[in-house]
């Protein structure tokens, strides 16, 4: 039976299925609940919107966002958003998706913490990444409705010192690899949780640069 | 859609083999010092004589001077935006709109990346490239001063409604869009397309 909450129906494709056990098995509570509200928060933004989306490539871009925080698909060197996204393109190949979806899912992942960017693509990219920052920054809080919130946070908590706790989640997926944070929103967060971190500094490297002038 | 030619085809034009793109294939690191260092009077007496694409030898102005005009029938697009005139024209455009400084550095940009992907045995679609390197910082320029864009993405979509006036594919275009629109983030371009990823990792 398909499930519906705050009116989305989440995808009940074998895909979408498969998905669902994928992540439930590898992420603990915190992230899996936060990415099941991810794709409420994005769908309910694409009907708001009236965008024409795939339901199922939605589906399949928020349950994967973060599995490159996990252990099991962390790479040692690439940004932690790569890895899910390349996780979500071998699942998604190994499922004989089109190319061109799968690289709709990829980019939508790996651009999930570049804002400014992702509104101007297509809309799995573009809700996607606004279904993380509602839930993750409180982006567009308001324009949700008290019981659209409500309904979807009561079937997927919010846990208490959930904003604490997501924080130390993604310092504790990256902090094997500080490089990958320059430039992007994840230098603050190894910038607020260990001590010994140095933040890359654009303006250093320019004028530190071998270049004499 | 033939307004680009692929890379390396078996059959080209007879102009093409002089193009900017295989003269600076040609060239040596120091062939490309002296250039950089020749650049600024270049850049000005092809702007003085309407010419705003600094990757043009003599070489190839006599070609183009010689290429006869285009006429009607199915080659009359491939011909009319030949591998050089979109060169031209994005120089063009972008040279009009950008001070030198930022002009020169684009142009920088294209040398490094292309260097980079012939050292590193990338093959790109080298008119691309250059139009991603020298839109991609046309954002910057006083036409967007009052954009609430990042300015990356004005400078994406110049460069995008620009090959779609000439008549480039969608998915060309779109190529160059991101390519621009992620210059600035590290850690993603060199898993997109060879231009995406050359521009992103091009010194400035």
């Amino acid at each position: 039976m398909t499930e519906v909450i705050a009116g989305i129906s989440v995808p009940d494709s074998a895909i979408a299925r498969a998905a669902t056990e994928l992540v439930r098995d590898t992420e603990d509570d915190l992230l899996y609940n936060h990415s099941r509200r991810v794709f409420f928060w994005g769908a309910l933004t694409g009907e708001c919107k009236r965008l024409k989306y795939d339901p199922e490539l939605l589906y399949l871009g928020a349950m994967f966002h973060d599995t490159g925080l996990t252990e099991r698909y962390s790479s040692a060197d690439l940004r932690f958003e790569v890895d899910g996204a390349n996780a979500a393109r071998d699942f998604m190949r190994s499922y004989g998706l089109a190319e061109h979806d799968i690289e709709a899912a990829w980019t939508a992942i790996a651009l999930h913490t570049t804002p400014g960017i992702p509104e101007h693509m297509r809309s799995t990219i573009a809700l996607v990444t606004a279904g993380v920052e509602m839930d993750v920054l409180g982006i567009n809080y308001h324009n949700f409705s008290h019981e659209h919130r409500h309904e979807v946070c009561s079937c997927h908590p919010r846990e208490e010192s959930f904003k604490e706790n997501i924080i130390d989640h993604f310092a504790e997926g990256i902090r094997k690899k500080p490089q990958i944070t320059f430039g992007n929103v994840k230098a603050d967060v190894l910038a607020l949780k260990d001590p010994s971190f140095k933040r890359g500094n654009f303006c250093s490297i320019i004028l530190g640069s071998a270049w004499p002038k | 859609m033939a307004a680009l030619s692929q890379p390396r085809a078996r059959s080209q034009p007879k102009e093409t083999k002089h193009t900017g793109h295989r003269v600076l294939e040609r060239k040596t690191d120091h062939e490309i010092s002296c250039y950089l260092r020749r650049s600024r009077s270049r850049c000005l007496a092809a702007r003085s004589d309407g010419c705003h694409n600094p990757c043009r030898t003599r070489a190839i102005v006599r070609a183009s001077k010689r290429r006869k005009p285009a006429t009607g029938g199915r080659g009359h697009r491939r011909r009319r935006h030949s591998r050089t005139r979109l060169a031209r024209d994005a120089a063009q455009l972008v040279g009009e709109a950008e001070g030198e400084l930022l002009f020169e550095h684009s142009t920088r940009v294209f040398l490094w990346a292309a260097l980079a992907g012939r050292h590193k045995g990338v093959q790109y679609h080298p008119e691309l490239l250059y139009v991603a390197s020298i839109f991609h910082d046309f954002g910057l320029t006083s036409a967007y001063r009052e954009s609430h864009s990042r300015f990356e993405v004005d400078g994406a979509n110049a460069a995008r409604d620009f090959l779609r006036r000439h008549g480039v594919a969608d998915a060309a275009s779109e190529r160059v869009w991101l390519a621009v629109a992620l210059h600035t983030t590290n850690g993603i371009s060199e898993h997109l397309s060879p231009i995406a990823a050359l521009l992103a990792k091009a010194p400035a």
